[in-house]
């Protein structure tokens, strides 16, 4: 491993990096465009210049490799001089129209121009005016901000492996564009977006909508698929106003797909239950209640089938919509407290094939972000359908998630057939109106927990959101239902949920829910 | 040595055949390299020479082969740039089309040395005629056995190409062409790797100017010794082809051994400045070197002599200009064809080029400020090795040499709001409405 200087500062870094990759992982700061660590190095944008021994040329320190001994230094006044010029030449045709773009805030030429950049212009000529361009799908390609940085075209190319995007012309009437009869509508699209340095790519679904700068970050995790990508919830006035990807080089390293990242829109004008609802005897209608009389419902009834000792009568559906503390309350109370033995996990079947890009980057077509934590925690039974036809439940604990969740009539009829239904969700589906009491959750964004992806990582979710009326986070109703059957719990909180899971299942073993972290652990 | 190389047959016009090249001794020093020779004599033949790449850059050529790595199991490629595109240069089109077998022989004998079985020919596409003429001399010389499979009975095969180039100048740069030649955009490349290593197609790859190939027959001919002896000195070697262009008598392409006098040249065999004219600057190698004022011209035409005074050999491309040349609408015109040329790859060259546009359109046309001549040359000092290939240098030293010799023209332009010079209105100069 070569040992290197960066400004006087002693490294040890890996072999075969490049001076701005060790740099970045030491924490030293060298401005750069066109380098980004998923794609090609180009060394174009040439504000990464540094200077390295004796060389007489500065050098890029994105295309540099370290040798040893290597003496770079990054704050000098050749450097500081070249990173002036450069960032006034970028500005000599770039609009300051900071005011109205959406990238204010977030914009890379804004960061390094006040960082490093000269407080007034030269360039006194007409700037060039380019008139902004549809790339079709959400893309809007705002061209007097370009800095031909190319990063969205060697996106495409490299990480989609479908090329889309090109430079058109040459020199200063170089442009990006997009190849004839193209349309922006790829899967992959959002990401040139994030990846774009400055405000030229534009997503038209976040346009106008908000200033960077007044939203909140919330860490989470896509609920799109069982991929599991990490994502950031970007919200505001208990709003969610665009989905950013979160770096896990363990699962989708810098990217997201557009599914995941207009996922929030599936959550918006939902028609949804804010309020506990219970069926009188013989009514065909719910009517809202409160939250302690639904729950004792629910108790009482169970404590009814346990005296009764109909307790067989009993099935649980877990549900590969729901959380890894979600689906482990219900084992916790049906079977360890009640000891009932029916439990099932509602989980569409997966149609279609898992997509993978050039990049090795994958949408999963199990749409369903935690079937493997679910099924897991609650065995792989998913036909519960075939029970209730053969007349062996007739009490049902349904736990949804699954906000498209839809009938058939064939269904419908068989719960009818049920004596007593439970139907804990978020929105009111067609199983909701069939039910004796309704529990009203709130959806992934309004709640916390962790799934566990395709590859068998346990990640973890934060609430970004307050939920609507009097709706409740799923872990919460369960820990009340618990209470009920034992006053003396002590859990409180989805982290004692994890923690006490870890304990009693082996593959959780040694995690915790802070242990978890940012990025996840595999199961064990 | 009196006699000229390159030139010997400009009266022959059928000197493009392979008959009248053979009945001048023609592929003798291919056939006694591929029969007498390892690779490796060749290339330490070369070194001996002391030939230099002609392209520009003048780097030694036997050095370049060196590099190929030998334990590569890949390809290896020789690519001749025949994109000449340099603004006043025109000797490697006189090969090309009259002297087609000189260039070829070099080639295979290049090819030999690394150890390539493909060569390609990267011509500027403006050259159609000089492309079919290299087109036909493959075939003729395949026929003969020169090129093809088992040269003249030795084993060695060598295939030579010829592509043609669409008309961009950024392709005579060397990563520029490769780009080209594998048929993406003619973006230069990082460098290192060099070309060496990983050039066409990912292999290795020696790029050598036409003319560079077309001495090789000469130096297997009459020895490295005898040939290094040719010139001031044995860094500064072979004969040469200087293109004089310009306010001259007689412009045209003359040969002479390396470290021709400039002024010589200018003044006796190009039969000086018009009549009734003075000198006023001379641009010695080709529109991206630095200008000289008429007192420095008294200098040897070789790299070296010329790296010494501040400017360069380059391609031998002589502009020379008379006082009816004003220096800021030439260097407008030069300037205008780098920002126009500009691949637009990075940063400093792709803004800043048309920058400098703007600011010696607004000199030359009295719309210019005092600090816009510091400007100009600021922009260029920002330019200058700060780009990925040597465009932006190209663009920026001629931009800080014509204002570091003529700054007073300059100034001038700016006192009076207009232009000083008294230009000649008989010369047409292209795109010059604006």
């Amino acid at each position: 491993m070569p040992t290197i200087k960066i400004d006087g500062k002693e490294l040890t870094v890996e072999d075969g990096v490049t001076i701005l990759q060790a740099a970045l992982e030491n924490g030293i700061e060298i401005p750069h465009y066109c380098y980004h660590p998923a794609l090609r190095v180009v060394g174009s944008c040439r504000l990464c210049l540094v200077e390295v021994d004796n060389s007489p040329k500065l050098l890029p320190a994105c295309a540099t490799r370290v040798t040893d001994g290597m003496e770079v230094r990054t704050q000098t006044e050749q450097v500081r001089d070249a990173r002036r010029s450069i960032l006034e030449f970028f500005l000599t045709n770039h609009p300051l129209d900071c005011p109205i773009c959406d990238k204010a805030g977030e914009c890379l030429l804004q960061d390094y121009t006040f960082k490093y950049g000269s407080a007034h212009s030269r360039f006194i000529e007409e700037k060039r005016v380019r008139p902004t361009k549809d790339l079709g799908g959400n893309i809007l390609l705002y061209r007097n901000r370009c800095v031909m940085c190319t990063r969205c075209v060697r996106f495409f190319e490299e990480v989609v492996g479908e090329p889309y995007l090109v430079v058109e012309h040459r020199g200063y009437h170089s442009d990006i564009s997009i190849f004839p009869g193209k349309e922006l509508t790829h899967k992959m699209t959002g990401n040139i977006v994030e990846i774009c340095p400055v405000g030229c790519l534009i997503d038209k679904d976040f346009l106008f909508h908000a200033r960077v700068w007044n939203l909140t970050r919330t860490k989470s995790i896509c609920p799109g698929c069982s991929a599991g990508c990490n994502i950031y919830l970007e919200h505001k006035d208990n709003r969610i106003y665009r989905i950013r990807s979160r770096k896990n080089m363990e699962v989708n390293t810098f990217w997201i797909c557009d599914d995941g990242r207009y996922i929030y829109h599936r959550f918006e004008e939902l028609d949804r239950i804010t309020q506990p609802m219970r069926r009188l005897e013989g009514s065909e209608k719910l009517t809202k209640t409160t939250w302690q009389e639904a729950i004792s419902m629910v108790h009482d009834r169970l404590a009814l089938l346990k005296r009764a000792k109909k307790l067989d009568q009993v099935a649980v559906v877990g549900s590969a919509f729901a959380s890894n503390e979600e689906n482990y309350l219900l084992t916790r109370i049906f079977g360890d407290e009640l000891g009932c033995k029916k439990f099932y996990v509602y989980a569409p079947s997966v149609e279609g094939e898992d997509e993978t890009f050039r990049s090795g980057f994958t949408i999963r077509a199990d749409k369903t972000p935690n079937r493997r934590g679910a099924e897991l925690l609650l065995g792989k039974n998913s036909d519960f359908w075939g029970a209730i036809k053969k007349g062996e439940i007739k009490f049902l604990f349904f736990l949804g998630g699954n906000v498209l969740l839809e009938l058939t009539d064939q269904q419908k009829e068989l719960l009818k057939r049920l004596e007593f239904l439970v139907v804990q969700d978020v929105v009111f589906t067609e199983m909701a109106r069939l039910a004796n009491v309704v529990l009203p959750m709130g959806y992934f964004a309004e709640s916390e927990g962790t799934y566990v992806n395709v590859d068998g990582r346990v990640q973890r979710f934060s609430a970004a959101l307050v939920p609507p009326g009097d709706v409740k986070p799923g872990v919460q109703i369960l820990l009340d239902l618990y209470r009920a059957f034992k006053p003396d719990l002590k859990m409180i909180s989805a982290a004692d949920v994890m923690n006490d899971l870890a304990a009693n299942r082996s593959e959780f073993n040694g995690m915790s829910y802070f242990s978890l972290g940012d990025s996840g652990e595999k199961l064990r | 040595m009196d006699e000229k190389y390159f030139l010997k047959n400009i009266d022959h016009p059928e000197s493009k055949t392979i008959d009248f090249y053979l009945k001048s001794g023609g592929y003798k020093a291919l056939e006694a390299v591929l029969k007498g020779k390892s690779a490796d004599d060749v290339i330490e033949e070369v070194k001996k020479s002391g030939l230099r790449g002609r392209g520009g850059a003048g780097f030694p050529t036997g050095l370049k082969w060196s590099f190929v790595p030998k334990d590569s199991d890949k390809p290896k490629y020789l690519v001749c740039n025949a994109d000449e595109s340099e603004p006043g240069t025109f000797k490697d089109r006189y090969i090309i089309e009259r002297e087609p077998h000189m260039l070829l022989e070099g080639i295979a004998i290049a090819a030999y040395a690394i150890n390539a079985h493909q060569a390609y020919i990267y011509i500027r596409g403006e050259f159609a005629y000089g492309a079919r003429v290299l087109m036909e001399a493959i075939e003729e010389a395949k026929e003969k056995g020169f090129l093809g499979k088992n040269i003249l009975g030795t084993g060695y095969d060598l295939d030579v190409w010829v592509h043609r180039g669409a008309g961009a100048y950024i392709c005579g740069e060397e990563t520029g062409l490769l780009e080209s030649l594998e048929g993406k955009r003619g973006w230069p490349r990082l460098k290192p790797p060099f070309p060496a290593t990983v050039g066409a197609f990912k292999c290795p790859t020696v790029v050598n100017n036409v003319e560079t190939l077309a001495n090789l027959p000469l130096i297997f001919t009459i020895g490295a010794d005898e040939y290094a002896r040719i010139g001031p000195n044995a860094k500064n070697s072979g004969p040469k082809l200087y293109c004089v262009s310009g306010h001259v008598k007689r412009p045209g392409l003359y040969e002479f051994p390396m470290g021709k006098n400039l002024k010589e040249l200018i003044y006796e065999e190009a039969g000086g400045i018009r009549d009734g004219h003075e000198l006023k600057a001379v641009i010695p190698g080709g529109s991206s070197v630095p200008v000289l004022r008429p007192e420095e011209i008294d200098v040897s035409m070789d790299f070296d002599s010329l790296a010494e005074i501040g400017t360069m050999l380059g391609s031998a491309g002589v502009i020379v200009m008379d006082d009816t040349t004003c220096m800021v609408d030439a260097l407008l015109n030069l300037e205008r064809f780098y920002a126009h040329e500009s691949c637009g790859q990075c940063t400093p060259c792709r803004e800043g080029t048309t920058w400098m546009v703007k600011i010696l359109r607004r000199i030359e046309h009295g719309e210019g400020r005092m600090e816009d001549i510091d400007l100009l040359e600021d922009v260029a000092k920002h330019i200058n090795f700060r780009t990925i290939c040597p465009l932006g240098d190209a663009a920026a030293m001629p931009a800080m040499s014509f204002v570091k010799k003529f700054r007073d023209e300059f100034e001038e332009h700016v006192r009076l709001h207009r232009c000083p010079v008294k230009k000649d209105k008989s010369i047409k100069v292209p795109y010059a409405n604006d």
